[in-house]
């Protein structure tokens, strides 16, 4: 049975629209417009035990509300969630002893004593016996380099390594579920690229099931067998990130540079061609035509000095699909 | 038992030491203490001086009150107002609160006691120091016999659940959408007054002095601090004890019934 189910998950959100300035707010004492946010409607997915599952979609799309209504905070209005046998908000207690969350945008930590308080706050909050804190807090301290940063108040830390210290305090308890939203929000290259592989090292070693939330995709492709999309508070796409390629990039470009001059190209089996000096640019679909053929007849019909095929950049992709889905 | 309370003595741990963080902070703190109950002290003692009226209380009586308002003023909902609570669910980080495996309103309501706890702890030397240094009348008397000091001990305690009672009642008010958190603000500063933090209760008019028996704000402090004062007779002692259990127990279970109304409706925008 999987481990997380969602079943025709809706929130609507209730929000009282005033209007600007003296007047407006004069008025708004008295009478008031209601508009219904309709947050996540009828999402339903599964995910199986140790899956690493990306959530993305533009802001306000209903990620977040989604990762709250699994982590038990928030109450859909109607629909069944399902996490490990239990309903996350009856529950409440029993579930969140089992899941980790971070929310990148938010800390856990208290802010004005050394990180280790907090954690030793955190062991007594999960119970957690003294012997297995230390073994668990010295692996994941030595997992992200964070042993030099114990000792330090939270308010002196730098945004990486405060979300490194909030990483080892969601995972002290040892949670088989870890909701992360948004973990490498504003995060430099290098402590990107630390958590990521610390992500995927937990994920192999634990079997953590994982469900991130982020706006990097390169998050995604690193880490993730699985995204899903959301938009509008509606699933669009659940698959691998090849899926995700072929419904809304299935193109390829060939980049060409020509070892001389050619007056034109004809390539029919290609989408678009286009020919700038001694650059070509061939856009095909690879589900329609044979790419080595396709480069084949390109090297006969012109000798080329230099030649890359690529994918559409991912975050082009993105943001194309992400305007689809406003209209 | 030990393992249940453990969470919670894990908090007070921490609230202890997020007090005792900043040097100045903590000096500045207790310095103003100091410095204001001198104050007080001596207006009160210069209405005794000069003026024509006749209080229930003697001088010394009215002084030693003032003192020991200056310990207990730490353990009431209005003086020392902890922001963290009121901050994360302004901000939103209160989601960080909900996915522990505590119950919200025992977690919030033991950070309370634990930050109310805390701060009283942290203050209280410097203060019974000064007081009892201060010779004459304006010092601090002495409670008339140990059952006194037993008496007003035991009332304080309790009167400090009663206060929690109340400051998770504003925590319930500020997670309302619909109320925000001026309620709240007002619930405090009524409280700080008619806690007889302001003047000791004692010295109000002579008409109020039936409301403000039982009221429930007089139990957190003024009705225990009587007992140390000796300005309440022993026989006091079980009234004020049903004043506390009644109130404790009505803010309680209304703190406790809008919270979770609250938490089943909630909402948290952003990020």
């Amino acid at each position: 049975m999987p481990q997380i189910v969602l079943q025709q998950v809706c929130k609507t959100f209730v929000l009282r629209k005033r209007q600007k300035g003296m007047l407006g707010a004069m008025r708004g004492a008295f009478t008031r417009e209601k508009e219904l946010v309709r947050a996540v409607r009828d999402v339903s997915f599964s995910v199986e035990e140790g899956e690493l599952v990306g959530y993305i979609g533009p802001n306000g799309a209903g990620k977040s509300t989604t990762i709250k209504m699994m982590s038990g905070i928030l109450v859909p209005d109607s629909g069944e969630i399902n996490i490990m046998g239990r309903t996350p908000w009856k529950e409440r207690a029993a579930h969140v002893s089992q899941i980790g969350v971070v929310f990148g945008q938010r800390s856990q930590l208290w802010w004005d004593t050394p990180v280790l308080d907090s954690f030793e706050l955190l062991r007594d909050i999960y119970r957690v016996p003294q012997a297995a804190y230390k073994r668990r807090l010295d692996d994941l301290t030595a997992l992200l380099d964070a042993g030099s940063l114990l000792n330090t108040p939270v308010r002196q830390l730098s945004l990486g390594q405060r979300m490194k210290c909030e990483l080892i305090g969601a995972l002290l308890h040892a949670p088989r579920i870890l909701f992360l939203d948004e973990p490498t929000i504003g995060l430099d290259a290098v402590t990107k690229l630390a958590l990521r592989a610390f992500l995927a090292d937990l994920n192999r070693r634990e079997g953590v099931t994982m469900l991130l939330t982020t706006h990097d995709m390169d998050d995604i492709e690193a880490l993730c067998s699985r995204v899903m999309v959301i938009g509008r508070g509606a699933l669009l796409f659940d698959g691998d990130m090849d899926g995700l390629r072929a419904r809304y990039a299935p193109h390829r470009v060939i980049r060409a540079r020509l070892a001389r001059p050619c007056e034109s190209l004809d390539l029919p089996e290609a989408e678009s061609v286009s020919l700038d000096g001694l650059n070509a640019e061939i856009t095909f679909l690879p589900a329609r035509v044979d790419p080595a053929r396709l480069i084949a007849r390109l090297a006969e019909a012109c000798p080329l000095a230099d030649l890359t095929v690529e994918a559409p950049d991912i975050e082009r992709m993105v943001a194309r699909m992400y305007e689809e889905m406003a209209l | 038992m030990k393992t249940r309370m453990k969470p919670y003595l894990a908090i007070f741990r921490q609230k202890l030491l997020s007090g005792l963080q900043y040097r100045a902070g903590y000096w500045g703190t207790t310095t103003t203490h100091v410095v204001w109950v001198y104050m007080r002290v001596v207006v009160v003692a210069i209405f005794y001086r000069y003026g024509s009226g006749q209080a229930g209380v003697t001088l010394s009586q009215a002084a030693t009150m003032i003192w020991l308002q200056e310990m207990a003023l730490n353990l009431m909902p209005g003086f020392g107002v902890d922001f963290s609570v009121w901050n994360k669910i302004s901000k939103g980080d209160v989601g960080y609160d909900l996915v522990r495996p505590l119950d919200v309103y025992s977690h919030w309501y033991m950070s309370a006691l634990s930050d109310k706890l805390a701060r009283f702890l942290l203050a209280i030397g410097p203060v019974v120091a000064f007081a009892l240094l201060t010779p004459g009348e304006i010092g601090l008397h002495l409670s008339p016999s140990p059952l006194h000091l037993l008496a007003g001990l035991l009332t304080l305690a309790t009167g400090l659940i009663l206060s929690c009672a109340v400051i998770c009642l504003c925590y319930a008010a500020q997670m309302d959408v619909n109320v925000g958190d001026a309620p709240a603000r007002v619930l405090m500063i009524v409280s700080q007054i008619l806690a007889g933090s302001l003047l000791p209760l004692q010295l109000w008019p002579d008409a109020m002095q039936a409301f403000l028996r039982w009221q429930p704000f007089a139990a957190m402090m003024d009705l225990p601090l009587r007992f140390f004062a000796g300005s309440a007779a022993l026989e006091e002692l079980p009234r004020v004890l049903l004043s506390q259990a009644v109130w404790g127990v009505l803010i309680w279970r209304l703190g406790r019934a809008w919270i979770g109304r609250s938490l089943r409706r909630l909402i948290l925008q952003g990020g």
